[in-house]
């Protein structure tokens, strides 16, 4: 199969992940959708080191799925964090800060 | 395939890698006094900051690692801004850790703190040094995650935990994009070693992909140098986090986001710059307008130094523009003494402090030159420094940059920058007209001076002033070092 279409699949869950980013109010959904943009980079990665016939692409992926890993660690700890001050991790309602 | 690791080149990173494992070691050992580890980060990045410059003078240059980690002018220079920024942040951070916890009662944990300041300081020297743009991903984010935990370092303070999230949830955002512009330049050009896709460029390569890949780097570059209209984040992290940290980041970050912008576009694609050249004059004019006249309005100390801090990003962006050897050593000139003058700032806006918290409302402000008349002279260098007042150090910066981009020829640029500059003065002007000028409402209450924020803020008032007097100091450093 032509990479167009890995392509196209792979900038269709971007495009999902930044409109999740943008609509949804829940910390935590709004963290799997970056999650999701993440894994749509992967993606493309993958398919255009095999469209190639490297291999380096691949080991990108295993660089970027640590980091992924290392950010929802620090992630999931801050909006504990927020939760236990605030009760809510709607990001209308976490606006002390404004002007 | 055996790789020849060349250890010599990686000398500042390793002295801070070794202090950061050190710092590691100490906070287990219950007997030590805390303080110790902030002495202790302060001389590790000192001794990589004299390596840094030893290497600088040496032209001790090259690439190692398969050529993905390059040591050159350009990347010692920028380490020396972030060396020199992170020993400033150390030093004014060993009063204020303890400051706080004196008045809470109980003592603050300290060895994360400057862990993370050394993890954070380590990947911007990855940052400004990596020639793959992967290693400029890997250094990116070893930044970034440390800079979200200490946002949020004072977890009992509701403000630092929102101030925390928010800039998690906006920096992985951007990173993502970021991420997938570096996919899709890998694909454009079927490798991510920045001079093979200058080379790819060169050879008269421009698919869809590369040029889609470039955009979506300048909104990541964007969002993590806060320049407009990427810029949200900024004032609501600056209010919230711990004010050291505020500084912090105001600083070093954004200087490392600008080594890797300027690696990637001045010299990477040094040829598509017919593409990119409008959308950053464009982005460097909003950012200007946008950060200043948002500062106006601004009635806490620290939002206004987060929007002037990002005016501050769009003057760098007029060296980007300008593109040529000048703009580059211009805009590494200007980042150099604009976290000087920041990480100045912000000192003595917690040495200003009352006896129960940080004063914060512009207003109360008022008197302050007669109460504290020392720290209304430092504070005042600073934002005479910020405003860009010959002689000192943030004239120079504006001064070269705005040259460079004459040279250049965007004339325009330079007239928006200058009028910028006039409104900026206006806010800036208005705190010291405050305190030297305003009868304060009631009787002036101020606090002690803690000691290490004292040398910090002096140090910085002599680095200002020494490079506003002697600019040739740096300045032939830096145009030595230019891409």
């Amino acid at each position: 199969m032509g990479l167009e279409y890995y392509l196209m699949l792979s900038a269709l869950l971007f495009t999902t992940g930044v409109v999740g980013v943008l609509v949804r109010r829940n910390a935590i959904i709004i963290f799997m959708c970056i999650e999701l943009m993440l894994n749509a980079a992967n993606l493309a990665f993958v398919a255009i080191s095999r469209s190639l016939g490297q291999t380096e692409g691949q080991v990108f992926v295993f660089f970027v799925m640590t980091v992924a890993a290392a950010e929802v660690a620090i992630g999931l700890a801050i909006i504990v964090s927020v939760f236990k001050h605030r009760q809510t991790i709607n990001v209308d309602e976490v606006n002390s800060l404004k002007g | 395939m055996p790789i020849d690791i060349n250890w010599q080149l990686l000398m500042p990173e390793l002295v801070i890698a070794s202090t950061l494992l050190l710092v590691l070691v100490f906070d287990m050992v219950d007997a030590l006094s805390k303080t110790v580890l902030g002495w202790l980060t302060l001389v590790g990045t000192g001794i990589a900051l004299w390596v840094s410059v030893a290497m600088r003078l040496d032209n001790t240059y090259g690439t190692t690692f398969g050529g993905m980690f390059a040591v050159d002018g350009f990347s010692l220079f920028f380490n020396i801004i972030f060396l020199v920024s992170t020993m400033l942040v150390s030093l004014i951070s060993i009063n204020y850790l303890r400051g706080n916890s004196a008045e809470r009662g109980r003592e603050r944990r300290q060895g994360p703190y400057y862990l993370l300041i050394l993890l954070a300081t380590l990947g911007m020297m990855l940052m400004a040094a990596g020639n793959e743009l992967i290693v400029v991903f890997l250094g990116l984010e070893l930044m970034s995650l440390s800079l979200y935990v200490l946002a949020g370092y004072f977890r009992e303070h509701s403000v630092s935990s929102e101030a925390g999230m928010k800039y998690l949830l906006l920096g992985a955002f951007a990173s993502a994009f970021f991420l997938y512009g570096i996919a899709l330049l890998y694909g454009g050009t079927g490798t991510t070693s920045l001079p093979e896709i200058a080379a790819a460029v060169a050879s008269g390569s421009s698919s869809p992909l590369l040029l889609a890949g470039m955009f979506l780097l300048i909104v990541g570059f964007g969002f993590k140098v806060a320049i407009v209209p990427f810029h949200q984040w900024a004032p609501d992290v600056y209010d919230g986090a711990p004010t050291t940290v505020a500084a912090f980041i105001s600083a070093g970050p954004k200087a490392a986001g600008f080594a890797a912008f300027l690696r990637i576009f001045t010299e990477t694609f040094q040829n598509l710059q017919p593409e990119w050249s409008g959308v950053v004059i464009l982005l460097a004019m909003l950012t200007m307008t946008g950060g200043n006249i948002l500062a106006i309005a601004q009635t806490n100390i620290k939002r206004m130094l987060a929007y002037s801090s990002i005016a501050h990003a769009g003057y760098v962006l007029i060296g980007v523009a300008a593109a040529n050897q000048e703009g580059v050593s211009s805009a590494m000139l200007y980042l150099l003494v604009y976290c000087i003058m920041n990480i100045g700032a912000f000192t003595a806006v917690i040495l200003a402090r009352t006896s129960t918290g940080e004063r914060l409302a512009l207003s109360a402000y008022a008197g302050l030159g007669f109460r504290k008349p020392l720290l209304a002279l430092f504070l005042t260098v600073m934002l005479l420094s910020l405003a860009g007042f010959p002689p000192t150090a943030g004239f120079v910066g504006k001064f070269y940059v705005f040259k460079s981009a004459v040279q250049a020829g965007h004339f325009w640029l330079v007239a928006i920058g200058a009028v910028n500059t006039a409104i900026s003065a206006f806010y800036y002007l208005r705190v010291v007209v405050t305190m030297y000028m305003r009868e304060p409402a009631g009787e002036v209450d101020v606090a002690p001076y803690p000691r290490t924020l004292l040398v910090g803020l002096v140090l910085a008032a002599i680095g200002v002033l020494l490079i506003g007097i002697l600019p040739s100091l740096v300045l032939n450093s830096a145009q030595n070092s230019a891409l």
